[in-house]
């Protein structure tokens, strides 16, 4: 089953277009980088995989559905990620996502404290959550977020900028971690970036998103120089070498 | 002490109100909306004097016009980066609103004394049952929304992917609010709403760990605090509000100088351990 298929996909906030006319689908399991520039949609696009911004033209199915159907099965760590400086322990912090569409008193149970004990194991941060978040590094609370992400498991994961920030041992450790419990949990996992380069050997596919439209495919082919220029609207230079890709603007 | 009819009164009435009181200053804070809770019991005094004037009971008065503020404040949203400065003209234009019905309101000063700092010991007996009544649906409101509201309040775009309106949860939020401190005015008056309402919860997000250690710390504190000044009036015939302003700074100020030491006691409960 495809995770994602766009035809002739037309998403507006309020008058502006941001895309037009995409056209792609992407098969489940796949580890899409999403790539582009500032202002380029990336939110946008993730928004719309949740049905938060509607589509206004043409068709998206999320798994085989509408995308309200689905908001279930879609586990997502935002950008804007200013957890409060709160005393509180990454344990109770992350139980607040427990069944929190729904109304009633937070409540545990015992299969929830198990299913919390579950995803803090597979980031690894068992430890880690029984200290208040006040004493936490950014990259330690990333891990607590993407455990938050895995609650109820989810089938598509989608990680908005998660390395902004990050250092390069931090960003490697996490990626792993995030490519192992991809392969583990069969998951569909998208995730957007500013630099493709730590990415490179970790992705299938990369989503160049830019200019309204998206361009998909593999990462040594999407990411050249002629299709950056064209995306960034500027003139972008891409220089490859031992699996690696380097990306460098002109200017 | 409890001899007198209006001791026992002032009693029931004050614990019931800090029971809903120290559960919503907890949230207050964590939705980082202490000036919104402050603005909302002063909006109020335009309501109260307002329905004096028209020889309406000035409680009844005051709710309307929470709530009514409670509800704006909810719809203008959290997005608004010139919140605080929008809550903030709305507050002094409803002061200043209040002024007037003053001016055209001569007598009783008394009456407006108790409105501003509280006049917990001349609660009666359907004052307290509409104060009993009145925690009663917050406490039930809050039974409902508070899984939500918590979501909301610490993800609010996870919260929002997930399908939940976050403007609706706030705006519900709000008007439980504005509710709260329309009781709160009744003991501490509209000037020192703050200390009950915040004070307590303050002190409870420094030093728990857990959501329910936090909500109970807090209400709990409330509880004393306001007991306390009751307790500490009647020995010394200060006034009650004096006294529990006085307690709610001093505890906090004792937490911000003891507060490594609690935090280090490691306040935990059964929710999470
Ligand atoms: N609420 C909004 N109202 C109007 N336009 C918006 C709104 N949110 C985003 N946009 C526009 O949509 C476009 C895409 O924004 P989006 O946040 O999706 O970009 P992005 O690729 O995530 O950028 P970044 O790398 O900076 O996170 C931008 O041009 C922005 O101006
Ligand atoms: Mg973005």
């Amino acid at each position: 089953m495809n995770a994602v298929s766009c035809k002739e996909l037309q998403i507006r906030i309020g008058s502006k277009i941001i895309f037009d006319r995409l056209d792609f689908s992407i098969k489940e399991g796949q580890f899409v980088g999403v790539f582009g520039p500032n202002g380029a949609g990336k939110t946008t696009f993730f928004k719309c995989l949740f049905g938060n911004i509607p589509y206004s033209h043409g068709k998206l199915e999320v798994l085989g559905q509408s995308p309200i159907k689905i908001r279930g099965k879609i586990g997502y760590v935002p950008q804007q990620r200013d957890i409060f400086p709160l005393n509180l322990t990454g344990r109770a912090f992350i139980a607040t996502a427990i069944r929190g569409n729904r109304l009633g008193i937070p409540f545990l149970f015992r299969e929830d404290q198990k299913e919390i004990d579950r995803v803090l194991a597979l980031v690894d941060a068992k430890d880690l959550a029984q200290q208040p978040l006040t004493e936490l590094s950014g990259g330690q609370r990333q891990r607590l977020l993407l455990a938050q992400a895995l609650l109820g498991k989810p089938n598509i994961l989608i990680l908005d900028e998660p390395l902004n920030n990050i250092d390069p041992k931090w960003t490697q450790h996490i990626l792993n971690l995030i490519k192992h419990i991809q392969s583990q949990q069969k998951l569909t996992v998208f995730l957007s970036t500013h630099d493709l380069n730590p990415l490179v050997n970790i992705i299938d596919q990369v989503l160049c998103l830019g200019n309204k439209t998206a361009i998909l495919g593999k990462a040594k082919e999407v990411i050249t120089s002629e299709i950056l220029t064209d995306l960034y609207q500027t003139p972008m230079q891409v220089i490859k070498a031992e699996n690696r890709i380097f990306v460098t603007s002109f200017t | 002490m409890f001899a007198l009819e209006f001791m026992k009164i002032a009693f029931v009435a004050s614990g019931v109100v800090s029971i809903i009181v120290g559960l919503i200053g907890y949230f207050l804070l964590i939705r980082r909306e202490a000036f919104a809770g402050h603005a909302l019991s002063h909006i109020g005094f335009a309501g109260a004097t307002g329905a004096s004037l028209i020889g309406l009971p000035p409680f009844l008065g005051l709710i309307i016009f929470n709530v009514m503020a409670g509800i704006w404040m909810g719809q203008i949203g959290a997005k608004l980066k010139d919140r605080d400065i929008a809550i903030g003209l709305i507050l002094s234009a409803s002061l200043g609103l209040g002024l007037l019905f003053l001016h055209f309101y001569t007598h009783y000063a008394t009456q407006i004394s108790s409105l501003l700092f509280g006049n917990v010991f001349g609660v009666t007996y359907s004052t307290l049952y509409w104060l009993i009544f009145l925690t009663c649906c917050c406490c039930l409101a809050m039974g409902f929304l508070m899984r939500p509201l918590l979501f909301v309040s610490l993800q609010p775009d996870l919260a929002q992917a997930q399908g939940i309106s976050v403007r609706l949860v706030s705006t519900i939020f709000l008007m439980i609010v504005a509710l709260v401190t329309a009781a709160c005015v009744q003991i501490t008056g509209i000037l020192l709403v703050f200390s009950l309402m915040v004070g307590p919860a303050a002190v409870a997000l420094r030093i728990s760990k857990t959501i329910w250690a936090g909500i109970g710390l807090s209400i709990l504190l409330a509880l004393s605090e306001s007991w306390g000044g009751l307790w500490l009036s009647w020995l010394m015939d200060w006034p009650v509000s004096f006294w529990i302003s006085l307690l709610s700074i001093g505890i906090y100020g004792l937490t911000l100088v003891f507060g490594k030491h609690l935090r280090s006691l490691r306040i935990q409960d059964c929710y999470h351990t």
